[in-house]
């Protein structure tokens, strides 16, 4: 059960659901819409926070009949995210789908989950993308909620990434580490730490991964000394499963590429960001998404439970 | 104004061959690279052996200052060896800080170029470190024919946010360019959400004019610049032309993620620049 592609998600998840997810703020029109066709496939049932006046008159707008499902009546966005964690907590859901709230609120409610845990510092968005030209899906993390990620940080999330893969069915996935190592001899913080890194992971601090040679694309789809010559002849299938963001700036900027040439080199490129480290999975849609990409983030939050 | 890649290789063309100056090249890239050049009428190499590498790379500079050549290129030297030899005192060319590496890509469905900088240069630049690559960013601009470059000074989101210190330093140089201490717009913070979409950028409420129209990324950090650039090369299969920035003499580097075409570029962009930095 290997998933290597978001529509082998949408295939497996509704044989492995039906799973239970706490629906952060479900008052609106798309996350029910995509809700109502998670649970006819069999990925989900939800427990729906949020305005429960408002949830039911939109259900029923949609002819999706709730009455099986908890409502739970809660208005602020950050009670919302809260009791969407605590139900996680107490085993009454499995997964978050974060719906018609601000990102933030949801970070916080993981964060003090994951400090409550007593071990743990970070929560890390794990951006899971398929590009036109690869063979696989990929993943960049942490895609932007750590600030400053050192050294700990970035073992934590590499080992949070490298779980969420073993969810996925991964044995032994590819790690490579991100730095702008270039040949200058600056030294670049990000290129310690993966030395560190390096050091503990062949300590055995990192099990369950390989760590590829190289620190660059170039590195992965060229080999250490190669240099680019025809896009033909790159094996793309050499690009490590998951790679680890070198800085806060890289993590944003890369899973968000598209936007850069969006109608040029990256049309058809799709993207979906899961939260992990606070204990729990929590799917991420963006606002602007329609119902039908929010069904595949629901699909990665059963696969990832 | 140039808007394309076939453009920068004509306005090469037209100005005729230039004299580059090489190390005796020791690679078949390298080697094959310069014949193509040739053979595209944009230059004629000037092949430099003799001696250790150190010593033919101070030939090859000395060669470029006194005017025997117009262009150098880095062929097969290290490329710490060739920035640190480019930079000593007594080479006259360029100063370490001043140096800064441009990418350019093509938008065909828009029909004009993007830049992005500093791609492989300057590591974790200060703030006198980014002013001097975004002027050396909006000259190249300038030579390109766009006459006020809309730069996007990016962060990961368009507030100041003091924990994010790349949010605080685009305010600063937004502030500079309002004051017209730099040429060009300059706005920041931007996260490249807003940078790339004035749909996206009025959405959260943000009127800017550069959102959706940027010419110049300017990103914080190499690890952010270097490594977003391989994104678009290698993910996105787009073609990279370079340019080599804060040189008195127009240099065409060698790096890794560029394949010969787009070295050919580079070198079409060096001898489009050696007309303005001629004395």
């Amino acid at each position: 059960m290997l998933i290597r592609s978001f529509e082998e998600a949408d295939e497996i998840a509704g044989r492995v659901g039906p799973k239970k997810v706490s629906v952060v703020k479900a008052d609106n029109r798309e996350f029910l819409l995509a809700l109502k066709e998670a649970y006819e496939r069999g990925y989900a049932e939800p427990v729906l926070i949020g305005d429960e006046r408002k949830i039911r008159e939109l259900a029923e707008e949609i002819s999706f009949d709730i009455t099986k499902f908890a409502v739970i009546d809660v208005r602020d966005p950050q009670e919302s995210a809260d009791k969407g964690v605590q139900l996680v907590e107490s085993g009454e859901t499995h997964f978050i789908l974060r719906g018609y709230i601000d990102g933030p609120y949801l970070y916080r409610s993981l964060i003090w989950a994951a400090s409550k845990r007593g071990f743990r510092r970070c929560v890390s968005g794990v951006a899971l993308m398929q590009f036109p030209v690869l063979p696989k899906l990929i993943a960049v993390t942490d895609a932007g909620l750590t600030v400053a990620p050192d050294f700990r940080a970035k073992m934590e999330i590499i080992e949070d990434a490298v779980d969420l893969f073993s969810r996925f069915g991964y044995e032994s996935p590819q790690v490579g580490l991100i730095a702008a190592r270039r040949g200058l001899n600056d030294d670049l913080g990000s290129v310690s730490d993966a030395v560190r890194i390096r050091e503990a992971y062949e300590k055995g601090e990192l099990p369950g991964c390989r760590l590829m040679e190289g620190l660059s694309l170039a590195d992965f789809l060229l080999g250490g000394e190669g240099f680019l010559d025809r896009f033909e002849e790159i094996d793309y299938s050499r690009i490590p499963d998951i790679l680890i963001a070198p800085n806060l700036e890289y993590g944003n900027i890369a899973c968000k590429i598209d936007n850069i040439a969006a109608n040029d080199f990256f049309s058809g490129i799709r993207r979906h960001v899961i939260i992990v480290g606070g204990g729990m999975p929590a799917v991420i849609p963006s606002r602007s998404d329609s119902h039908e990409t929010i069904i595949t983030d629901i699909a990665l939050g059963v696969l990832s439970s | 104004m140039i808007r394309n890649f076939r453009q920068i290789l004509e306005k090469a063309q037209e100005k005729g061959r230039k004299r580059v100056a090489v190390p005796a090249p020791r690679s078949r890239r390298v080697s094959q690279f310069l014949a193509e050049a040739e053979k595209a009428g944009l230059i004629t190499p000037v092949l430099v052996n003799g001696g250790n590498e150190p010593e033919v790379l101070a030939r090859i500079i000395a060669m470029a200052r006194n005017g025997d050549v117009d262009l150098l290129f880095q062929g097969d030297a290290g490329m710490r060896d060739f920035l640190d030899a480019l930079t000593v005192r007594e080479a006259g060319i360029a100063e370490s800080d001043s140096l800064s590496y441009l990418s350019l890509f093509e938008l065909p469905s828009e029909n004009r170029l993007i830049m992005i900088t500093d791609t492989l240069i300057q590591s974790y630049p200060d703030m006198k470190q980014k002013v001097r690559i975004l002027e050396n960013a909006i000259e190249f601009a300038g030579i390109l024919g766009i006459e006020k470059p809309k730069t996007a000074a990016l962060s990961t989101m368009e507030l100041v946010n003091f924990s994010v210190p790349s949010s605080v330093d685009a305010a600063v140089l937004a502030k500079m360019s309002e004051r017209k201490q730099l040429k060009g717009i300059v706005e920041g913070p931007l996260d490249i959400d807003c940078a790339s979409s004035r749909e996206r950028a009025l959405r959260k409420g943000l009127e800017s004019s550069v959102a959706g129209r940027v010419d110049i990324y300017f990103l914080p950090n190499i690890d952010a610049c270097y490594s977003i650039a391989e994104i678009l090369i290698f993910l996105g299969r787009s073609t990279p032309a370079g340019a080599l920035m804060g040189t008195g003499v127009p240099v065409v580097l060698n790096p890794r993620f560029e394949s010969s075409y787009s070295l050919l570029l580079d070198t079409a962009l060096a001898s489009i620049r050696s007309q303005e930095i001629q004395p």
